[in-house]
């Protein structure tokens, strides 16, 4: 009897399906274990998405705060030993009313003043 | 090829049904973030999934060549142009996921070593020739050439059409063609040999 190739193919897939080795079933939280990676590869995806958040609020914070610094007038640069006498001749002025300074220039004239004003 | 028999379109709503139910659609939800539709899509390609992981890297690390699979899957969905193909392109994965675990392989065991000592788990109490056939199938598939074996398995055992095994591997049909008739004169000799006359 003749054979032809493609009834020798026909019986061969034949065999290896009938005879194909079983697979051995899965375990019963493999379904729950995939998508539970799935899920955790959601929410590590989610993080990457606002990584640029923090930078950018560093950002933006930086950006006003040089902004504020280059845009605000700046005040004049003051000689601190020109300041130190404005404030005491200020402070002179302010107070020299009862100041211990002389107010005349001869020490006689104060103790007549001072006799003076005790009469 | 994507869907199920049992996704056959009722008289009434044909289009709907279709729609409803197949790959595409569940991978549209996929991509808004439905897990569910994950689910779906898990429980109706896992089984050949499976059955091709085992086929080709027997049954050592299973569990995780398979959850490797589908989450290599859900990462990729987002890349994955063709929604229609997805059953495609997950066997792709799985041969990928496959490939690499033979690499793998190859460094520690040879692969007949790995594939002769695995255990086949069987549902029902099979008779002694049953087992003995079984036995003989599971390792001439293991005498194949990785290259051969896959072919093999794809369209011979898990009835993946001969365009589709080329789009998997990335081959040409007749390049599919070729590779299908030596693996299955490499199985035919090693059958004879063990004295199996088909």
């Amino acid at each position: 009897m003749t054979k032809y190739p493609h009834d020798d193919d026909e019986r061969l897939v034949e065999f290896l399906r009938q005879h194909r080795p079983s697979v051995p079933p899965a375990a019963p939280n493999l379904e729950q274990q995939i998508l539970l990676g799935a899920s955790s590869h959601m929410r590590h995806q989610g993080r990457r998405q606002l990584w640029f958040v923090p930078p950018t609020i560093v950002a933006g914070l930086l950006m006003t705060w040089g902004g504020y610094r280059i845009l605000s007038p700046s005040s004049p640069s003051v000689d601190t030993a020109s300041l130190e006498t404005f404030l005491v001749n200020n402070w002179d002025g302010v107070v020299g009313d009862t100041s211990v300074a002389p107010q005349s220039d001869t020490a006689e004239a104060d103790w007549l003043s001072l006799a003076n004003s005790k009469d | 090829m994507s869907a199920d028999p049992t996704d056959a379109p009722s008289s009434d709503r044909p289009n709907d049904k279709t729609e409803y139910d197949s790959d595409s659609y569940l991978v549209k939800h996929c991509l808004q973030g439905d897990q569910q539709s994950f689910r779906q899509l898990y429980r109706r390609h896992q089984l050949k999934v499976r059955s091709i992981l085992y086929q080709l890297c027997g049954a050592s690390s299973l569990d995780d060549l398979v959850q490797e699979v589908f989450l290599r899957a859900w990462k990729g969905l987002p890349k994955l142009r063709q929604r229609s193909q997805f059953s495609t392109w997950l066997y792709r994965i799985s041969w990928n996921v496959a490939t690499d675990k033979r690499r793998e392989f190859a460094q520690i065991n040879s692969q007949q070593q790995t594939l002769t000592h695995t255990v086949p788990v069987s549902q029902e109490a099979p008779s002694i020739e049953y087992l003995h056939y079984q036995d003989i199938v599971q390792r001439g598939l293991a005498e194949l050439s990785f290259e051969h074996r896959t072919v093999l398995v794809l369209h011979d055992l898990e009835e993946v059409p001969q365009k589709e095994v080329a789009q998997i591997l990335g081959i040409p049909v007749g390049t599919v063609k070729s590779r299908l008739f030596h693996a299955r004169a490499a199985m035919r000799h090693f059958l004879q040999k063990e004295g199996v006359h088909l």
